[in-house]
């Protein structure tokens, strides 16, 4: 036994090791999900206004091809421009902000008003908006049917009143619209502000996201890479390829484990054939449910000479590239693992400074306890995160799902009895059917049990709540004897 | 913490060498079945009637008890606090 142990323990420990390093190497994503709109297919652009903001905001200026047409139309017309205040990072879609909308100036009742000063159009708002640091805020426009185009400027980049503070470079077509908050100080974009040139612009599923799933073993989604190509960088040889690779199956590369499954990664690569914004899409089955690390990279494959992927000459320029990570179905036993060692906060509980002498807070015996003994959380998730693993494989199976029924909390209906006579007996015939239910009169809301009987209308008690802690005492020193009879040999019944 | 990791490897290690192995879904011979039902018509009867929760309550301490002092008498032996 002791020999096994000598040979398992090592093993498993270097395992860890190797998992804790690789995923510590793991590269971080610096994309700011509200650093880009995105256009939705109702044809509402929405823009990040950023977050951490403070100050009153008094105006929201923009800038248009066709100005004229919001001073007509602004209220209650096909187009128009609403601010929200989101509780959680928005992603692109006003449905993923969680939050209000603090002004609609299109409408009549909001009282705001507008002026226009050469292309530039400003919203008055009624009051000001006292703008929260703590959310974000985001502005959709809701464009009417082909009136006009909202522009983006290199030139009028700042927020706020003169203000120094880079907002989005806005190139044209207005991936990155012009705006200004007028009142508006601070401002977190997360990011580069000034991003113009060759990029990835987003990637579906999202960095973070998690995509759901109704097997246990993956599935189909569809895939996105949006981007954008200078007129330099466009050339015949000119893709974007996105490969994937499911972060516990391709790091433990059991080749018979995909064998049977499907790959743990996979590729996929577009050619893109002309300057400017470029968007595909497609259905893409993932295999395998977990963590799936994904890197877009935009590249130039001039002077190459591949076949079948295989390539002989190697010349590719990578343009731009981003990576990420998102989760298929729920996460697996290895992420878990992965997440709970690269984490320093969680990898490290705060029972451990007990253990650095220099902390000042120096205490062996908790020390000691954190890291000999799972904590109840730790096991919690644990029997959590396996419950969905090898728990429920063949046999154990059968005592996860025992465990799962007994603990499952679905009140089912007692079972009743009738009787109906078919002997043609007159007598039993006049009486019909007879339905006992045996439990039901106990049971029900109206039983005597449960019946208000305490005069007290106020505050009218049931039979249990006025004989119930009476009988839990009784039950439970009931119990505290026998455990006491138990170890002590006390209360012994004498015959 | 250095017990729970060492499980989580085991975990995995066990995870991907087993998951060959169907994976349960339920009980056989119709025991998932009766055995839901059984569940659920106890916690309509302790809905109803509350004494039933405690006194099931009382009986699982008991029982925890009891393994208790069985887990401890394989441990400590004859010096086990418990009166024969």
């Amino acid at each position: 036994m002791k020999s096994i142990l000598y040979k398992v323990v090592p093993i498993v420990a270097l395992f860890i090791g190797i998992f804790g390093y690789s995923s510590v190497a793991m590269a971080d994503v610096s994309q700011s999900d509200f650093s880009y709109p995105s256009i939705s297919p109702q044809s509402t652009y929405m823009q990040g206004l950023g977050d951490n903001l403070t100050g009153s905001a008094t105006s929201f200026t923009f800038y248009t091809s066709n100005p004229s047409s919001w001073v007509s139309d602004y209220t209650g017309g096909s187009e128009y421009v609403t601010i929200s205040s989101c509780t959680t990072n928005w992603n692109g879609d006003e449905q993923t902000c969680t939050g209000t909308r603090v002004r609609n100036p299109e409408r009549s009742s909001d009282g705001a008003s507008i002026s226009v000063s050469g292309n530039y159009v400003t919203i008055i708002f009624s009051s000001p908006i006292s703008l929260n640091p703590s959310l974000w805020y985001t502005f959709a426009w809701y464009r009417g049917s082909g009136m006009d185009t909202l522009y983006g400027s290199l030139t009028e980049t700042y927020l706020g009143s003169g203000g120094t503070q880079c907002s989005f470079v806005c190139n044209f077509p207005p991936y990155e619209l012009y705006f200004n908050l007028a009142g508006a100080t601070g401002g977190n974009w997360g990011g580069s502000p000034s991003n113009t040139g060759t990029r990835i612009i987003s990637v579906s599923p999202q960095n973070a996201s998690i995509v759901a799933t109704t097997t246990s073993m993956g599935g189909a989604t569809t895939t996105e890479v949006k981007g954008y190509v200078t007129d330099t960088d466009i050339a015949s040889s000119t893709q974007v390829s996105v490969s994937y690779s499911n972060q516990g199956c391709a790091s433990l590369s059991i080749t018979a484990l995909q064998a049977v499954n499907g790959d743990c990664s996979l590729s996929i690569t577009y050619q893109i054939t002309s300057s400017g914004n470029f968007d595909f899409s497609t259905t893409t089955l993932f295999n395998y449910i977990g963590q799936w690390n994904y890197v877009a990279t935009i590249e130039n494959t001039t002077g190459s000479y591949c076949i079948f992927g295989y390539c002989l000459i190697n010349n590719s320029t990578d343009l731009s590239q981003v990576s990420g990570s998102f989760k298929i179905g729920t996460t697996t036993a290895y992420d878990r693992l992965v997440q709970q060692i690269a984490s320093t906060s969680q990898a490290v509980p705060p029972d451990l400074t007990g253990c650095n002498p220099f902390s000042g807070q120096f205490d062996l015996g908790g020390c000691t306890a954190a890291l000999f003994l799972p904590s109840a959380s730790d096991t919690q998730e644990f029997i959590t995160s396996y419950t969905g693993q090898f728990l429920q494989y063949w046999p154990l199976g059968y005592v996860t799902r025992f465990v799962v029924i007994l603990s499952s909390s679905t009140p089912q209906a007692l079972p009743s009895i009738s009787y109906t006579d078919t002997s043609g007996n007159p007598l039993l015939s006049s009486i019909g059917t007879i339905a006992f239910d045996p439990l039901g009169d106990l049971v029900s809301s109206s039983s005597l049990f449960n019946t208000a009987v305490s005069n007290v209308s106020a505050n009218p008690e049931t039979i249990w709540q006025i004989l119930g802690p009476l009988a839990q005492i009784i039950i439970y020193l009931t119990l505290i004897g026998m455990m006491l009879h138990d170890i002590t040999g006390i209360f012994k019944h004498h015959r | 913490m250095i017990p729970y990791y060492l499980l989580l490897g085991l975990g995995t290690v066990l995870s991907a060498l087993f998951s060959f192995l169907p994976r349960v879904t339920q009980l056989p011979w119709g025991i998932d079945g009766w055995l839901s039902q059984g569940v659920g018509m106890f916690d309509s009867v302790v809905q109803g009637f509350p004494l039933f929760g405690t006194i099931m309550q009382a009986f699982l301490l008991y029982l925890g008890f009891r393994l208790t002092l069985k887990v401890l008498k394989l441990v400590m032996g004859s010096r086990t606090p418990q009166h024969d």
